[in-house]
């Protein structure tokens, strides 16, 4: 407000500078989209664990956090790109187990680490690509492909692993994972990298937009000539890539290969997804929204660990978060009370109060039909 | 009017003044229906005449906002199918509502299974009585298999017999030869004239004439939400049965479309000779197409004209690529189509404007640009990425030429009104340069404002050199058209030239319906 020249009458100039600077706060709000609520919602969380926690606001602890939460980010990244079409992906756990068992035992070889960080992924992109081929050319759901690819993945690595301990000594590979990158430890900065490239991706390119069109109606996007097909492919294919990647990290991290890593991971990149707005149903959301909801379960899990909450209680309250944050971003954050919903919602509604759209009746059906199945 | 009924005086089901609006439309408005016991009572009408709404409120699915339901002289208050149930009205969906992985015994039992004296089901029984029924309309059918097993017209079989175990008085039947091969409408007419004997009163939905005169005693036709005409079943009233479902063009349209009745828009230019830009013989899909046969020349308005329910969605989705076909030839611009997919289609410049706007045309929770640029996204990005300028000014030229109306180009499809979600529809294969449009029941759902306007954008195409395919009922529609064929049972029956509409009117392509 320090830069408005005109001179407004004096008296009343401490009275508007208020409302004004709420004004242009929303104006900001509002242009962060639906990653407004997330920032809100993360500055809280922040400002609840400084409250509760003197070791929390610890830089230590900050990139701790977001180092454990940096495998996760990656793999919600994976399944936001399938969640966006309105698939979903079970297998990606599975798939870092098998991708962290076979850099693991390349790298055992004697196998460069480049080449086995290649093999591993190589592998882990094709299972996706199979992944999609059952979808697309198969009829079967994506549940239903994901949830038996998971059973094989976990197989497999198992059997690769054959139950001895696979550990890794390449140092020229640990380092490349785990050693700082610039300002921050490498799977921060990785995840980071990650999250920003399909950020653009989804913005910016082609296939991001026709990733939407198909999640949004498959049916009109295949009558616009869209490569839907090719398209479902190629989500499964970058998210099990993607699973693969996160499978590489934690092996650096644990300094093994193991067929038990990753266990309900896919869970959890999920559960960040939905955190983080996207619809089930597809269409909707963006990848930095996912990560920024795995990040916000990820301090909430921290902070709980800091004043010393065991785990299962801890199990409970990410459920809860789960569910609140769905009845938050669903249809249901209309009937929260009108206070709470104008400084969160405020953008999501602007531009398109009901009484003025001159929308048929079919589709006020629809949006009570799509409200009704959330 | 002769009134033929049944042998008694007073109707057992009686609808009076029963009216219902969705936000937007008058799905009916006051429209009365009286059918005796013992009658078999035909219902005709364009799509959304409001046939299926009446269904609906028949059935308990829906509440009228007025209006009464009287059965055997007793108002009764049909808030819930169950309530629907208890009045004795059954109806047998279009989709069958069978459970397909029951027996036939158990499908037709579902719900009140009869129970022995210690509470398990009395199976002996359910499966001795429901063959007993299944015998009584005249089928052998073994009820230990499943539905899914069965074809389909013992399955409607079985769900009559499900009708008549709860005592239906009133039976509805939503299209039901729509499914049903020819050689078994005859079995299902003989069951029908056995349930008349039983005196029961049945409403008998078809788009099929033939088959209306050969089973009803009288024809209720619906047209915009009313109940416009009721006609003895009779071939020789075929004619006044079309006039009233078609309404032609009565003075009060015709003021609303601003022409007068000889005077109808022309959609095309006139050129109906010369380089052929789409050529098709014995087009066919094994269910619903059976040899259709077209030329279409460059600039030209082709009409396909025919009632609902004829092949015309299938007819569209053939000639995209968006459903497999076979074919003896089909020519684009003189050189055979390789493939069949909607992308090698736009490849060739051939678009469509489907007639599911909401499901097939447009992606509603996306942008208004968004959908507009869907078409043709590699335009929009020269490099590797969008240009999302690029895409802006696009809509934004596209809103302001198409005139649709919406503050900003970001607004989501689904707040639109009809007509300017047809509008937005029709700007993606403006934009992706298509030269050859099918369009299927464009004015579908658009108010009568919109509706011109739409004709306008199809003239405007037309006249920039652009072929259309107009797959149509609207009888109007038709008559704006170059030249006309005419869509039969999924086969090219007749064409009506430009100078035969122009002497004859409507009557030359009314006198090519059935």
């Amino acid at each position: 407000m320090a830069t408005n020249t005109t001179p407004p009458p004096t008296a009343r100039k401490p009275f508007q500078s208020l409302p004004g600077t709420i004004t242009s706060l929303r104006t900001f709000v509002s242009s962060l989209g639906s990653k407004g609520y997330l920032l809100a919602v993360g500055a809280i969380v922040l400002l609840v664990g400084s409250a509760l926690s003197q070791h929390f606001m610890t830089s230590r602890n900050l990139i701790s956090v977001l180092i454990t939460a940096s495998v996760v980010s990656i793999l919600a990244v994976g399944q936001y790109l399938v969640i966006v079409t309105g698939g979903i992906d079970l297998s990606v756990g599975a798939v870092a187990a098998v991708s962290s068992v076979i850099v693991g035992l390349a790298l055992q070889q004697g196998t460069p680490w480049p080449v086995a960080l290649l093999l591993a992924l190589l592998t882990a992109g094709l299972i996706g690509i199979f992944n999609g081929l059952m979808i697309v050319y198969g009829g079967i759901t994506p549940f239903i492909v994901t949830l038996a690819m998971m059973s094989i993945a976990r197989g497999v690595a198992y059997m690769l692993q054959t139950g001895r301990q696979v550990a890794i000594e390449d140092q020229g590979f640990l380092a490349a994972f785990t050693a700082n990158l610039g300002p921050m430890p490498a799977p921060v900065m990785i995840a980071l990298l990650v999250t920003i490239v399909f950020a653009v991706v989804m913005a910016q390119t082609r296939f991001g937009r026709r990733l939407f069109a198909l999640g949004g109606n498959a049916e009109a996007a295949r009558l616009s000539g869209l490569p839907i097909k090719r398209d479902i492919i190629g989500a499964y294919c970058l998210s099990s890539l993607l699973a693969g990647l996160g499978g590489v990290m934690i092996a650096a991290q644990l300094t093994e290969g193991s067929a038990i890593i990753g266990e309900g991971y896919e869970l959890n990149a999920i559960a960040a997804v939905v955190v983080g707005g996207a619809s089930l149903f597809g269409g909707t959301g963006d990848p930095i929204s996912a990560v920024l909801g795995g990040l916000i379960i990820a301090v909430i899990l921290n902070i709980m660990d800091l004043l010393g909450i065991q785990a299962q209680p801890q199990l409970i309250v990410k459920g809860a978060v789960i569910l609140l944050a769905v009845l938050f971003t669903s249809g249901v954050g209309n009937k929260l009370p009108g206070a709470l919903r104008k400084v969160l919602f405020q953008q999501r509604y602007t531009g398109l109060p009901a009484h003025e759209t001159p929308a048929g009746a079919e589709t006020a059906n629809q949006k009570e039909d799509a409200n009704a199945r959330r | 009017m002769t009134a033929p009924a049944g042998p008694k005086l007073r109707p057992l089901i009686s609808v009076s003044g029963v009216s219902k609006a969705y936000p937007g439309t008058q799905a009916l408005a006051g429209v009365d229906l009286e059918v005796m016991p013992g009658e078999i009572h035909g219902i005709a009408g364009q799509n959304g005449a409001g046939k299926s709404t009446l269904v609906r409120i028949l059935s308990g699915v829906e509440k009228p906002d007025s209006g009464r339901v009287l059965i055997d002289g007793e108002s009764v208050t049909l808030d819930n199918p169950q309530a629907a149930q208890r009045a004795r009205i059954m109806t047998v969906h279009q989709e069958l509502s069978l459970v397909p992985h029951l027996s036939v015994a158990e499908n037709i039992y579902v719900g009140e299974l009869p129970r022995t004296t210690v509470g398990t089901v009395h199976w002996s029984k359910v499966r001795n009585q429901a063959r007993e029924q299944l015998l009584r309309l005249g089928f052998n059918i073994d009820v230990r298999a499943t539905v899914a097993s069965l074809p389909i017209a013992h399955r409607q079989a079985v769900e009559i017999a499900k009708a008549l175990t709860r005592d239906a008085r009133v039976l509805i039947l939503d299209e039901p030869t729509a499914t049903l091969p020819r050689h078994d409408v005859n079995q299902l007419f003989d069951l029908l004239n056995q349930l008349k004997k039983l005196g029961l009163a049945i409403i008998y939905i078809s788009h099929h004439f033939d088959e209306m005169y050969a089973i009803c005693d009288r024809i209720s036709v619906f047209r915009d939400g009313q109940r416009v005409a009721l006609h003895d079943s009779d071939e020789k009233q075929h004619d006044a049965i079309l006039q009233s479902m078609l309404g032609g063009i009565s003075p009060e349209r015709s003021a609303k479309l601003q022409v007068g009745p000889g005077d109808l828009p022309r959609l095309g230019t006139g050129r109906t000779a010369g380089e052929v830009a789409l050529s098709v013989r014995g087009l066919r899909d094994g269910h619903d197409l059976h040899g259709v046969d077209l030329d279409l020349h460059k600039g030209e308005v082709l009409g396909i004209a025919g009632l609902s329910g004829n092949g015309q969605s299938q007819l569209a989705a053939a000639l995209f690529g968006a459903e497999k076909s076979q074919h003896e030839h089909f020519l684009v611009n003189g050189r055979e189509r390789r493939r069949q997919d909607p992308a090698h289609s736009i490849a060739l410049g051939i678009g469509l404007l489907p007639e599911e706007r909401k499901t097939q045309g447009l992606i509603l929770g996306m942008s208004i640009t968004r959908n507009i640029t869907m078409a043709s996204l590699p335009r929009f990005s020269p490099g590797y990425f969008l240009s999302k300028s690029k895409e802006h000014e696009a809509a934004v030229t596209m809103r302001d030429a198409l005139a649709i109306k919406t503050a900003h180009v970001g607004e989501a499809v689904g707040n639109l009104s009809g007509g300017n979600q047809q509008k937005v529809a029709l700007a993606k294969w403006l934009v992706s340069g298509v030269s050859t449009l099918i369009i299927v029941e464009p004015t579908r759902g658009v108010d009568v404002g919109a509706k011109l306007e739409i004709y306008e954008l199809i003239r405007t195409f037309s006249d920039q050199g652009g072929s259309i395919i107009l797959i149509t009922s609207e009888i109007d529609e038709a008559l704006m058209c170059d030249r006309v064929l005419i869509l039969s049972r999924g086969r090219t029956v007749g064409t009506v030239s430009r100078s035969e509409i122009e002497q004859r009117g409507e009557a030359a392509i009314l006198d090519r319906f059935n």
